[in-house]
């Protein structure tokens, strides 16, 4: 009878993955949406307002090479170097997916709104960001420059991206705040169903931080690039 | 005393060196930069102009105006006829609109848009300074040298002041090369105070905050959660100056009269010079927390 080799399913360091996702980041995120729901005008978009950004700078602090203890030691174990950031990056999920979805559920209540639409509101941003902050302080090797990444790229979305529509529609698929009723006015304009707009956005803005993740993991497998060896460190 | 001197020169000297080489100078000075063009080429065209004329020089003799042709969009400069003299208000004459509307559009531009880039840069940026050096276990090697916590701890501030400066002036240069080619001629002297009153000890301030305040992080993570905690403060203030600077400017506009010659000291000088009062008060700041962060470090030596 012929063997059958499964891959070997390495252990995953749960307890220390939390440790070092600062999960007191879920209590922060969970006030600050407490605080958007109290105004009615945000209300509805409390969540992608709060959501992404917590979640972006938590992904950003999740894994930056020049500040990992022992880095050559987890780089020389036998367990795959990626696996780091796949628990790193599933304990910010789980973390922020609780707030997220409680949020949700609670926001759903408030402004009348289908669960799942909030939801698709939130979940894209959120991804595209966490990616993007893990990518810059992967790239980086500072957390700083991941945070900061964070911060300018949400704050310039959320003030300047509307404006940048105007001028160029084009870029529609690429504004993490997309609106339903941007949707609708580019309808006219591309003619073409609102819906299928907003869906080609959420999953650009989705698949743009998928990318960002595996690009960072693929990383990981290069371990001479992770200790800095190409790198002026400090 | 001149050894204290000596220790502070080669200190701010290595920050200055150690920021180059980690590229955060380079790479702080080329966000600056481009996102200042970026907010530049965003603006809509504009060709200031009251009918086709851009300016009456009423004062000279013989009185001319320069007017832009409709066609090519040439400037032209002739004769002033006593007509043309008198269709532009005399708030408006003696004065170039397109330096006006341009000079206006650079200090906007510096002075109100630009510091909010870089409260939000600083913050987080330079709180790393000193917790770096506890991160690498470089405090042990400084306590065993004698080197003063006073001299220490000014010289991690002077090093990222002067490291913010340079990249400051060099973004000053850049962008006012884009700005003369892209939008005219404007007046230097506004530009400058706009860099140096306005920007400069706001960027000092914020820097200093955050340096002072995560000087006792144990780790470059902590210290970028304490330039975070510090965010909120760094855009209060960023409100108050941009708040006082822009209300100082809409005040002139109810102070102009149709007889009274429009001057850019009159748009400019009392919100440059107001901004900056309260900047330099706040700067002051900075001195106080410095020595709590002392008095703080000495007693837990």
């Amino acid at each position: 009878m012929p063997a059958i080799s499964f891959p070997h399913r390495w252990p995953v360091a749960w307890h220390m993955a939390f440790r070092e996702s600062s999960p007191w980041f879920a209590a922060i995120s969970g006030a600050a949406l407490l605080i958007t729901m109290l105004f009615p005008d945000l209300r509805s978009r409390s969540l992608e307002l709060v959501l992404p950004l917590a979640a972006g700078i938590q992904a950003a602090l999740l894994f930056s090479p020049d500040d990992e203890p022992a880095l050559e030691t987890l780089l020389a174990a036998p367990r795959p170097a990626p696996y780091l950031i796949y628990e790193r990056l599933a304990a910010v999920f789980v973390i922020q997916g609780a707030v997220g979805l409680a949020g949700t559920v609670l926001a759903s209540v408030m402004v009348n709104i289908a669960p799942l639409t909030l939801l698709v509101g939130w979940l894209p941003p959120t991804i595209a960001i966490m990616g993007l902050g893990l990518l810059a302080t992967f790239v980086s090797r500072r957390s700083s420059a991941g945070v900061l990444a964070v911060i300018l790229v949400t704050l310039a979305m959320l003030a300047g991206a509307d404006l940048l529509l105007m001028r160029f529609p084009a870029l529609f698929p690429l504004h993490f705040f997309f609106q339903p009723v941007f949707a609708q006015i580019g309808a006219e304009y591309f003619g073409a169903a609102p819906e299928l707009l907003y869906a080609i956005n959420r999953i650009v803005i989705a698949l743009l931080g998928v990318l960002a993740m595996l690009r960072v993991m693929m990383g990981m497998r290069n371990t001479e690039a992770v200790l800095g060896a190409n790198h002026k460190t400090d | 005393m001149a050894l204290a001197l000596s220790q502070t020169a080669a200190i701010i000297r290595y920050e200055l060196l150690m920021a180059w080489r980690r590229r955060a100078l380079l790479v702080m000075g080329g966000f600056f930069l481009v996102t200042l063009i970026g907010f530049t080429a965003m603006q809509p065209p504009s060709q200031p102009a009251i009918g086709d004329i851009v300016e009456v020089n009423a004062s000279a003799n013989p009185p001319t105006i320069t007017r832009r042709d409709a066609a090519t969009g040439e400037l032209i400069v002739e004769e002033a006829t006593e007509e043309q003299i008198q269709s532009v208000p005399q708030a408006l004459r003696d004065i170039s609109l397109i330096t006006l509307s341009s000079t206006q559009m650079v200090v906007m531009l510096v002075a109100i848009i630009f510091p909010v880039l870089v409260a939000i840069t600083v913050v987080v940026f330079f709180a790393e300074t000193i917790p770096l050096d506890r991160q690498y276990r470089i405090r042990e090697l400084f306590n065993s040298a004698p080197v003063s916590s006073l001299v220490y701890l000014g010289s991690k501030l002077l090093g990222a002041w002067a490291a913010l400066a340079i990249t400051l002036l060099f973004v000053m240069i850049g962008f006012g090369i884009f700005a003369r080619i892209t939008l005219g001629a404007f007046d230097l002297t506004y530009y400058l105070q706009s860099w140096l009153l306005v920007v400069l000890p706001f960027s000092l301030t914020c820097t200093g905050w955050s340096v002072l305040a995560a000087s006792g992080a144990g780790s470059r993570r902590k210290a970028i959660l304490i330039g975070l905690v510090l965010l909120p403060g760094a855009l209060l203030l960023y409100t108050l100056i941009s708040v006082q600077f822009w209300s100082e400017v809409m005040l002139v506009g109810s102070r102009i009269t149709p007889q009274e010659p429009l001057t850019l000291t009159m748009l400019f000088g009392a919100a440059i010079s107001q901004t900056a009062a309260i900047q330099f008060g706040f700067l002051i700041s900075v001195g106080f927390l410095f020595l709590v962060v002392w008095a703080w470090s000495r007693m837990r030596a």
